[in-house]
């Protein structure tokens, strides 16, 4: 049947027509390729398997618009004390240097891609919204480590969403070259905004030998959604850590690519989401081991409330070459509210047969014995939950290795009232 | 110091305690025995403020209040103590944070300015050697990989911490070697003082060599049936309960 409304990708789509990308002059084949999917792809809907618990309504309905700003935004709020870091400010998926550190300590390069970097070229026509990202980046950025190097100072990105209905579409590039060491933090924040779309990638390859650790932290607005997608390559022998908290933010979706390239690679990944109100969150991770002697080691919590809603789905492949693979994944779920929900599912592929390979998964309230027990030692009934729901979460935290990022996400969630003082 | 009088206790429809009588004086050691489910943990459960029980009938004051409308944690700093006969492992929350919130809370309730740091150590150095527990225990998760003698002393160092009036110790001595027991025991008596009263509910007579009681009481289908001083004990080690419910079954 033909109508005359377009379409809200259509709608999209003719709005943006004009905005030239960030990475298409760069990476003019994969822009094309992106370009061809957006013809056929649209907004996600529950009936695909990958969205199958996320609905994408409150997404299309919004008319987002691109929107460098020049806005003078204090930063003061948004730095991790007792952190000395690297800072690399962007507004709105624009970066700007005049709020940015301007001395980059030796070994370490911060500038505009090189065409021969590294793509995850498979997820750039994944869905919609990676062909959108491709097609209509709004800036783009590569930190790198070189050879060898060190980098004292961890780097501290801020993608800042600002002002009414902006898509932000950031996209960063983080590089260790052999033996190498790089500590990323990435902070999504929203200063003075209403509604925000910040739709952004991040793509990591840490060479081998070198150890790479990022650290996303999701402060989003209240009614602020979030696509983040985290695509790395990993070399043999390579350390990754990757740390994902999802603080606030009204509707998140972290997607988690890691490939294991070589041998003797040590990935580790983390999680903590906390829905309350009408949050939604949701974590698709996806750990490819390719090859012998690696391993994983995944463990996502989360802490339910109010009418809160929560996915996991952790994907886990050993390939048929990746004998004598170690992978643990561990998803837990408390929930506080009767009315919150949380579908998880671990989907683990295994094609080697010399392999250590486990998964757990559970979901349930407070246990009311404990509750008890610490009630009648004098403990009142909210701190008593609070307790429990604090070390139920620090088991997450603790495998934190910087103690500073430790504590400010510590505060952060004391801040909520999900956390004991 | 605590009045029970002619309480009533149902779970899920179950009539547990039927009419119970005591009266505890300050200072009183009572034990309190008698064969499996004769309702000896829902007295202890429903003095704690369990809330799966419901009281259908009768009071219990402590001091002189209504120790039912308290919740568990009034009752707690009010000066109540429970050592659990199955103490509850509690991971990711160590033992010596959450004892401090504890001690804390109950110093508050009771007008006391909270400890500092350094005090609240002193006090966990004295009263862990009290009941021979293991100075890195403390630092572990709430009973969390305790042996089951453990798990008992930790009960016993936790009462020694909170310093209550009243504690009621619910088969604290089940599951203990006679090593283990006899430490328990001399956490207690040490513990014994004119203001401090005890009831001790045990299922063997063993305990009561240890910690002497002033009264033994046997509790038979949820009332107590009969009651004397620790020669009564002795003799139900030596004939059983057969007799009292006998006793019981003709009165």
């Amino acid at each position: 049947m033909e109508t005359t409304t377009a379409s809200k990708k259509d709608q999209l789509l003719g709005q943006l027509r004009t905005r030239p990308s960030a990475l298409s002059e760069t990476f003019p084949e994969l822009a094309l390729a992106a370009r061809e999917a957006l013809t056929e792809l649209d907004f996600p809907t529950t009936r695909q398997e990958n969205w199958k618990y996320s609905r994408t309504t409150k997404l299309s309905s919004e008319e987002w618009t691109i929107q460098p700003s020049e806005a003078n935004i204090s930063l003061n709020e948004w730095r991790i004390p007792g952190l000395d870091a690297i800072e690399l400010v962007w507004v709105n998926g624009f970066f700007r240097a005049d709020l940015s550190s301007t001395e980059i300590p030796a070994g370490l390069s911060i500038g505009k891609p090189a065409p021969h970097t590294i793509r995850h070229k498979e997820e750039v026509t994944m869905d919609f919204f990676s062909a959108l990202h491709e097609v209509h980046c709004t800036d783009a950025l590569a930190i790198r480590a070189e050879k060898s190097k060190k980098i004292e100072k961890p780097v501290h990105v801020l993608f800042i969403q600002h002002g009414a209905l902006p898509l932000s579409q950031p996209h960063l590039f983080l590089e260790t070259a052999e033996l190498a060491e790089l500590e990323v933090i990435v902070s999504f924040v929203s200063v003075d905004g209403e509604k925000a779309l910040c739709n952004a990638v991040i793509e990591g390859n840490a060479g081998k030998s070198s150890k790479l650790t990022c650290t996303l932290i999701e402060r989003e607005g209240e009614q602020n959604a979030l696509i983040c997608r985290s695509l790395y390559s990993i070399e043999r022998d390579a350390v990754f850590h990757i740390h994902t908290h999802t603080i606030s933010g009204n509707w998140v979706r972290n997607d988690l690519h890691i490939r294991l390239n070589g041998t003797g690679i040590n990935a580790f990944l983390n999680g903590i989401y906390l829905p309350r109100e009408s949050q939604h969150i949701d974590n698709h991770t996806l750990v490819d081991h390719r090859h012998p002697h690696c391993e994983s080691n995944e463990l996502y919590k989360g802490v339910l409330n109010d009418r809160g809603r929560a996915v996991f789905n952790g994907k886990v492949y050993v390939q048929i070459d990746a004998q004598k693979t170690n992978a643990y994944q561990n998803n837990a779920n408390i929930m506080l509210s009767d009315d919150a929900s949380v579908y998880t599912k671990p989907e683990l592929e295994i094609y080697a047969d010399d392999v250590k390979c486990s998964h757990g998964s559970t979901t349930g309230q407070l246990d009311e014995q404990a509750i008890f027990y610490l009630r009648a030692r004098g403990l009142g009934e909210d701190n008593a939950r609070r307790l429990l729901t604090t070390a139920f979460i620090l088991e997450v935290l603790d495998r934190l290795e910087s103690e500073p990022v430790k504590e400010y996400v510590v505060e952060l969630l004391k801040k909520e009232d999900l956390l004991l003082d | 110091m605590l009045s029970i009088h002619n309480l009533h206790a149902q779970i899920e429809q179950n009539e547990i305690l039927r009419g119970l009588n005591l009266e505890v004086k300050p200072g009183e050691v009572h034990a309190i025995m008698g064969p499996n489910g004769s309702g000896k943990s829902t007295l202890a459960s429903v003095l704690a403020g369990r809330e799966e029980y419901a009281i259908t009938a009768g009071e219990v004051t402590f001091q002189g209040k209504d120790l039912l409308e308290m919740a568990p944690e009034i009752r707690a700093r009010e000066g109540i103590f429970l050592a659990f006969q199955y103490p509850v492992e509690i991971p990711g929350v160590s033992n010596i944070n959450f004892l401090k919130a504890a001690v804390n809370e109950v110093r508050t309730h009771r007008g006391l300015p909270a400890l500092t740091a350094k005090e609240f150590l002193q006090l966990v150095n004295e009263k862990s050697a009290l009941v021979e527990l293991d100075g890195r225990l403390a630092n572990r998760s709430v009973n969390e990989g305790f042996s089951g003698g453990e798990k008992k002393r930790n009960e016993i160092f936790q009462m020694a911490m909170l310093e209550p009036t009243l504690a009621i110790l619910d088969e604290t001595d089940s599951g203990l070697d006679i090593d283990a027991l006899r430490i328990v025991a001399n956490g207690v008596n040490a513990m014994r003082s004119p203001q401090r009263s005890f009831v001790v509910i045990t299922h063997y007579q063993r305990l009561l060599d240890y910690i002497v009681p002033d009264f033994v009481h046997v509790l038979y289908k949820g009332r107590i049936v009969k009651s004397g001083t620790k020669e009564l004990a002795l003799e139900l080690e030596e004939k059983g309960y057969d007799w009292i419910k006998e006793e019981a079954a003709t009165a």
